[in-house]
């Protein structure tokens, strides 16, 4: 007689969860490959050659090196706000996928946690992908871009874990819009990425401290320009509570939508 | 021993009781039914008993486990075909059993291997490389049940397998829920086919307005609710004074009900109905029939004949 099989650990089925969404993906994988190819390349011909032209050096750099560090992070985290919020709304409401996984020892903590994963995997391939196109420029100065990839998944996995926590809160798609333009828009612009924030009034810089996005560009310009220091720790430090942060809350959410 | 014990069993959605303290068993081994209008709170139940929903109040015990602590492994024990469809549309047909056998902790090999022995057994073989989006709903159903199979569970949750299928898939389906059974697989089965309730059932719940009104073997509620036979008159009122004929000349053991222009009479026992009285009611043009009773009867004496909202 075969001995009784055991239910599976939590851990388990997360990866079982990840490996499915993983699954979809290979699906997709050549547009979603050209799209994070051509669209930071896009960016980077416009307003690295077109409005750099106009800008003098900032900090004694060329426009297009300032610019290079802060659009891997805007890829990472738009990757991966598209797929917390459009991706994962698609899977709560319409698909009804989690409800599907909820039958089988998956649990919502595991439903969100490969959720927030996906996300942050999807944001550190766009990430990626722009830091081959920005290399390609020759606009990496350090061997320390090697670690890239690390601080897009942080980055990716905190945008991930807040885009699943707006899912959850979401009754319809239309609520992304306010997300997008209250709440996503303005840590893009006001981040550092365009232009640099120590000219500003101090209350912006203090609201900047605040921003993930600005800690997320400083440490890729510490990075990509090989000007590592200690705040970098810092900024890592504050990144990693962002990624961890929005996961109790998103769990507690997606588990009311699920099992009211 | 019980493979459910529910007792006084609730679930409020704000202000509204879907389910109002109900308590049963279901024995390990048997088909048990759920049975009731739209809305009488059958799915919660199920939802309850699956570990989706958490009770409001009562105790409910799953193959031995309180459903509050043990959520995960119960739902490790149960196969689940849901209301409606939760097929993942992001995959093929074959990929759904493969990730759900993942869900269930089974090694890749493990998976395929299970994956193609339910494809078999549910007809499925040649849509396995398919998109859901191209399956008709009676594949969807099929590939739903295999789904809940993947993981070999001890205990079957089906509501509603079968609704919106053609007959050939209806019985094929029946067929492999009593292959299933026969290899001493519980089963709670919510239908609104009463067909399929007599056909696969072992032990019934009537439910109505979040209560159960009876429990028992669909012999029992017969016996209980409507007896051996029905005579039926759709048009009542061409005949009243026939009508009211023949009720004074029906035994004292028959029942019957007006609804209408229609005239109802059961009766505990077969020939219930004299012969020379129908034949007068008959000479008079009126389509009446006598028959055996079936669960419809006993559904519509219980919960009533009014539509629900
Ligand atoms: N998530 C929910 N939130 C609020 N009310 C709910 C929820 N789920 C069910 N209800 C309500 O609870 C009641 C019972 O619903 P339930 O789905 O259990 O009925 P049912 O017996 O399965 O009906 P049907 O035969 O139509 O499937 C209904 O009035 C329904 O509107
Ligand atoms: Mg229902």
């Amino acid at each position: 007689m075969t001995p009784p099989p055991r239910c599976p650990g939590r851990l388990r089925t997360a990866v079982a969860v990840l490996r499915r969404h993983i699954m979809v993906w290979r699906r997709m994988f050549l547009s979603s490959a050209v799209g994070s190819l051509v669209e930071p390349l896009i960016y980077l011909l416009a307003f690295g050659f077109g409005l750099g032209m106009l800008i003098p050096d900032v900090g004694g750099r060329s426009y297009l090196s300032f610019l290079a560090p802060g659009l891997i992070v805007s890829s990472a985290l738009y990757a991966a706000t598209f797929e917390g919020t459009y991706g994962t709304y698609t899977r709560l409401v319409p698909q009804r996928t989690f409800e599907g996984m909820l039958a089988t020892p998956v649990s919502v903590a595991e439903v969100v946690i490969g959720e927030a994963l996906y996300a942050a995997l999807k944001g550190t391939f766009a990430g990626c992908a722009v830091l081959l196109v920005v290399s390609a420029f020759g606009l990496m100065e350090s061997p320390a871009a090697l670690a890239v990839p690390a601080l897009c998944a942080l980055c990716a996995l905190g945008f991930g874990g807040v885009s699943v926590l707006v899912s959850g809160l979401s009754r319809s798609y239309d609520a992304f819009n306010y997300y997008f333009t209250l709440g996503i828009t303005p840590v893009f612009m006001f981040s550092g990425i365009f232009f640099p924030l120590d000219r500003l009034p101090s209350w912006v810089r203090t609201a900047a401290w605040f921003n993930p996005v600005t800690h997320a560009t400083d440490a890729m310009r510490a990075l990509c320009y090989g000007a590592l220091n200690l705040s970098i720790l810092g900024d890592i430090a504050w990144l990693l509570v962002f990624a961890i942060l929005p996961l109790p809350p998103a769990i507690r959410l997606i588990r009311r939508r699920l099992m009211p | 021993m019980s493979a459910v014990i529910a007792r006084d069993l609730s679930k409020r959605f704000g202000t509204l009781e879907a389910v109002r303290s109900v308590s049963f068993d279901v024995h390990t081994g048997e088909c048990f039914g759920l049975l009731g209008p739209n809305g009488a709170g059958k799915t919660t139940t199920l939802s309850m008993i699956r570990c989706t929903l958490r009770p409001s109040g009562g105790q409910l015990k799953v193959l031995g486990m309180d459903t509050h602590t043990r959520a995960r492994e119960i739902r490790f024990r149960l196969g689940v075909v849901p209301q409606g469809d939760t097929l993942d549309p992001d995959l093929s047909v074959r990929q759904n059993l493969e990730v759900y056998a993942g869900y269930f902790g089974l090694g890749r090999g493990e998976a395929r291997a299970r994956g193609a022995e339910l494809l078999a057994f549910m007809a499925l073989e040649e849509k396995a490389a398919v998109r859901i989006e191209q399956l008709s709903g009676g594949q969807r159903r099929r590939l739903a049940l295999a789904r809940a199979l993947i993981s070999d569970p001890r205990m079957l949750i089906l509501d509603e397998p079968t609704t919106g299928l053609d007959p050939q898939a209806r019985h094929h389906l029946w067929q492999r829920l009593r292959t299933l059974r026969g290899r001493g697989t519980t089963m709670i089965l919510c239908t609104h086919d009463m067909h399929e309730a007599e056909a696969l059932c072992d032990r019934l719940a009537i439910f109505d307005h979040g209560r159960i009104l009876d429990i028992g073997s669909p012999a029992e509620l017969l016996a209980r609710h409507a007896g051996a036979e029905v005579l039926e008159i759709p048009e009542a009122g061409r005949a009243e004074r026939e009508l009211a004929q023949l009720l004074t000349s029906l035994p004292a053991d028959v029942r019957h009900e007006r609804h209408g222009e229609l005239f109802v009479a059961f009766s505990p026992r077969p020939g219930g109905f004299a012969a020379p009285l129908i034949e007068r009611l008959r000479e008079h043009g009126l389509g009446l029939s006598v028959r055996r009773t079936t669960l419809e009867d006993v559904f519509l004496i219980l919960t009533g004949r009014e539509l629900r909202e």
